[in-house]
């Protein structure tokens, strides 16, 4: 089935589509909240609300863009959602324990992520490079994981991200800077 | 010559290098599917948007608004003439039906 032949059958609310459509896009969404997300629990959970998003959204699908650029950047809004509700909960947490209330409620700190499909020597580095990864501001958070993770061109980073490529290139570049920023703390604090 | 540290920052950039695709887990596709028809019977609480709820009480708002201020002025203008009636009266310059006698 072309991805035209698929666009129309989903409109249409064909369940052999969507079914078709969930096979061939779920290993590609959960990669992507994955990475963005560095939690397999939540990396599912998201998965499922972009595939409802998709399912209750496809009617407007203006087909500008291909099915899986349009696919991925609902993935990478949900993501980034989930991760922005966390934040504000931290902050709210952070503000009440200045008044004195729940002082003894810990302060969220995320785990080490130790991403399934990195080279087992490497492993342990990459847990670092995650930490750093997940520091930093959305927007080069968002293009180093489709580009490094996902393995994603520059153009095809440009489309989800409703930029242009010399933006990403420009996000790419300021990402790295940084990572190598933050791993020097790292270095430094921990070797 | 690079430090320690430069080529342990070096190495931990290059960590991703081969990275392979997560499997995702076990069933995750049926549950996808359970997700999607179960909203398929959910009555959508955001189905009228949150802008359209604000608009449609703005312009109730601004109707109460015209209103009270027309009832307002009406009143005022029923109050003023009535003052200015009782006014003539006492100077004799109304009729039985209190209407404006010419002079």
């Amino acid at each position: 089935m072309n991805e035209t032949e698929l666009i129309v059958l989903l409109k249409l609310g064909n369940a052999q589509a969507f079914e078709y459509l969930v096979d061939n896009h779920q290993a590609r969404v959960f990669n992507a909240c994955l990475g963005v997300l560095h939690n397999a629990e939540d990396a599912e959970d998201v998965a499922q609300e972009v595939f409802v998003e998709v399912y209750r959204s496809i009617h407007g699908f203006k087909e500008e863009s291909k099915l899986s650029t349009w696919i991925y950047r609902i993935a990478m809004t949900k993501s980034l959602d989930l991760l922005r509700g966390r934040k504000r909960k931290k902050r709210f947490a952070f503000v009440k324990s200045l008044f004195g209330e729940d002082s003894n409620t810990p302060r969220f700190d995320p785990p080490d992520f130790f991403h399934p499909g990195v080279q087992l020597e490497n492993k342990e580095m990459s847990r670092y490079l995650m930490k750093a990864i997940s520091a930093l501001p959305e927007n080069q958070k968002v293009a180093f994981t489709l580009h490094k993770i996902e393995g994603l061109s520059y153009l095809e980073i440009s489309e989800i991200m409703n930029t242009t490529v010399s933006s990403v290139e420009s996000l790419l570049f300021r990402a790295k800077q940084n990572l190598k920023n933050l791993l020097e703390d790292y270095y430094k604090s921990n070797f | 010559m690079e430090s320690e540290k430069e080529i342990w920052i070096e190495r931990t950039m290059n960590s991703l290098d081969g990275i392979q695709s997560a499997i995702p887990p076990v069933g995750m596709k049926d549950r996808i599917l359970q997700r999607v028809q179960d909203q398929k019977f959910r009555i959508e609480p955001d189905a009228v948007k949150p802008a359209t709820v604000y608009r449609a009480a703005a312009a109730i708002l601004l109707i109460m608004a015209l209103n009270i201020i027309t009832c307002v002025i009406f009143e005022k203008s029923v109050s003023e003439k009535k003052g200015i009636t009782s006014f003539a009266k006492e100077y004799l310059m109304t009729d039985s039906n209190d209407n404006f006698i010419n002079i």
